[in-house]
């Protein structure tokens, strides 16, 4: 049937493809009610494909009035849902509504995946208490006492969140709490791949979990694949001081651990966990600063099991500047603030001789990190002797010479356990000029004006 | 090498390995064998077949796209299309479809998703009116259902 214009190329298309069309506008990044409305509401074929397409209506953006929401989960049977709430905006009454739509419409038992941006705990009470038989991702973030957003629901108490979830998680594979006010390792998440973990950035009034848990936490779960930690204490920080402390385990092994994230804070007490953890081979690290902590306040610790292991590190010190004034901003920021220092820089790479890929954004460092990475002969024992990529980004207080003379040092292979760097970027650092961009993918041998590339 | 032969009867010459990011000419490559006579493309012509080669030379290199898709994740898709891909199929509206059916007719996945996500990136954030203007399609709800489909989306306008 064809009901649209005859001229509409769209008549060109069989059903399968505008559905198709249909499901990626749906099911892509962003709230979707806008085109989920107009769809059907342009012509009868569109009308017919759209409410013949079932998987089209498996995510729901909430909140949404009732009748539609129930209109939506009908048109969705039988698939499982990818439910986002964001309460932003909305009144305690409008949360008490949600609330209610959700469980009047039995969608926690084919929830797939939940989101929910803001003041989660607002679902605790009696939404988020029924078997979670098909739930497999869950990113929520709870309201604490010193968040400033105006929460219209009560917060809930630990013993909730532990039923909230304890009995339920076992199937979960993707689990990302934010603001996250209970001690998460009572949590029974066996089964989990991904795990993102913020801490509300004051811990006072909640249960810490203390490094012992946390370990014999992590050695339960095989099967992870990544470690997102993000303003994280243990309970054996006081005042931001480490009190002594033992652990009754050997090294965790996690053989599925590929990518670890650390943010702010959490660096500081990396030295409580980290020579502790052993990831699979080829892992990769990230370490974010953040912005508002102080070089002394960051410890790169001596942690051999784990650094042995990693083929990737990326540091980032002020994080994603876009803007070129940010970036020059950078020379004149103390020298105690937003920075990695370069000992703990040292520190990391001497620890990673199967190190791959070195990434450095928004950092200061001198030629004397340049130097070490420089190669001098076969018989000396250089850093990193497996680097083969390395990009820096919006750093500043080293030398363009430094620089060359370290990239045509390393341009070959100069002993039997040593690589080629094969590939180097290096982008918008202030003294370098913002129209310096160097790049270069191989031949690294050959004159470097070549491969100085003037935006 | 392997010469391909479009509706408007005109041959092209490509090399094997670009040729084979379409599947329907893999498999067809695999039942007859190597062979000299080209391969009849009944449903494509050479305007969009040129096209189509541009975008599987640009992409013959690319690693294999996993198959099995694990059944618990979510649909979760994005429209994000990379730079070099955004300027292919900056085309107008008819070549755009017919590369879409084309990818389709080639069984070549990554192309036909390119087009998908660029027609679903035209739709998103438009009015229906907006949506029948940008492809010419006509309203073809009586007043009654266009009455009725109002009233079901009334909450929505303001969002």
């Amino acid at each position: 049937m064809t009901t649209s214009s005859p001229f509409s190329l769209f008549d060109k298309l069989p059903p399968e493809l505008v559905a198709e069309i249909f499901d990626f506008g749906v099911h892509s990044p962003g709230r979707n009610t806008g085109f989920l409305c107009s769809l059907p509401a342009v012509c009868r074929r569109f009308r017919d494909i759209a409410l013949a397409t079932s998987t089209l209506w498996t995510r729901l953006c909430l909140p949404i009035p009732f009748p539609t929401l129930e209109e939506w989960v009908r048109r969705g049977k039988p698939h499982l849902l990818d439910v986002e709430i964001d309460p932003d905006g909305l009144s305690g009454e409008d949360l008490t509504d949600l609330r209610r739509n959700l469980r009047d419409c039995d969608i926690m038992f084919r929830c797939r995946s939940l989101t929910v941006d803001k003041c989660a705990h607002f679902l605790v009470p009696d939404v988020l208490c029924v078997p979670w038989s098909n739930l497999r991702s869950l990113e929520v973030e709870f309201c604490t006492f010193d968040d400033d957003y105006e929460c219209q629901t009560p917060l809930f108490d630990d013993e909730w969140a532990i039923d909230l979830l304890g009995g339920h998680a076992e199937k979960i594979r993707e689990l990302r709490l934010r603001e996250v006010a209970f001690d998460w390792t009572r949590l029974s998440i066996r089964d989990v791949r991904v795990l993102d973990i913020t801490l509300p950035s004051a811990t006072w009034s909640m249960e810490l979990p203390t490094v012992q848990q946390f370990l014999d936490t992590l050695a339960t779960l095989q099967h992870l694949q990544v470690l997102s930690l993000d303003n994280w204490t243990f309970s054996e920080t006081v005042n931001g001081v480490h009190v002594p402390f033992k652990i009754k385990r050997d090294v965790v092994h996690m053989t599925n651990l590929r990518k670890v994230t650390f943010y702010g804070p959490t660096i500081h007490h990396l030295r409580l966990f980290l020579p502790f953890i052993e990831p699979a081979s080829k892992c990769e690290v990230h370490i974010h600063v953040g912005r508002f902590h102080l070089a002394e306040d960051i410890d790169i610790p001596l942690a051999p099991a784990f650094f042995s292991q990693v083929h990737s590190v990326s540091f980032y010190g002020l994080g994603n500047m876009a803007d070129w004034d940010e970036v020059t901003a950078l020379i004149s920021v103390p020298d105690d603030f937003f920075i990695i220092r370069e000992s703990d820089l040292l520190r990391t790479l001497r620890q990673t001789p199967s190190l791959r890929f070195l990434n450095i954004e928004a950092l200061r460092f001198s030629d004397g990190l340049l130097r070490q990475l420089t190669a001098r002969s076969e018989q000396s024992e250089a850093m990193v002797p497996q680097l083969e990529g390395l990009r820096i980004a919006r750093c500043h207080r080293f030398s363009e010479d430094a620089l060359k003379h370290m990239i045509q040092s390393r341009a070959e292979s100069w002993g039997a356990d040593t690589a080629q760097l094969r590939c180097v970027v290096v982008e918008w650092c202030p003294e370098l000029g913002r129209s310096y961009v160097l790049k270069h993918g191989e031949n690294l041998g050959e004159n470097l004006e070549c491969v100085r590339d003037h935006e | 090498m392997i010469n391909l032969t479009t509706s408007d009867n005109e041959t092209f010459t490509v090399d094997k390995k670009v040729a084979e990011k379409s599947v329907l000419i893999k498999n067809m490559l695999e039942d007859v064998g190597e062979s000299d006579q080209a391969i009849p493309l009944p449903n494509v012509t050479a305007s969009v077949l040129k096209k189509v080669l541009e975008w599987c030379e640009h992409h013959k290199d690319d690693p294999a796209p996993p198959e099995n898709e694990d059944k618990d994740d979510t649909r979760k898709r994005t429209t994000d299309i990379s730079e070099w891909d955004q300027k292919f199929i900056a085309v107008d509206q008819e070549m755009l479809f017919e590369i879409i059916l084309a990818a389709n007719y080639l069984d070549i996945k990554a192309l036909l998703d390119v087009g998908c996500k660029t027609v679903a990136n035209m739709i998103k954030g438009k009015t229906p009116e907006e949506i029948r203007k940008l492809f010419n399609i006509v309203n073809d709800f009586t007043p009654e259902e266009e009455a009725q489909i109002k009233k079901e989306n009334e909450w929505a306008e303001d969002r």
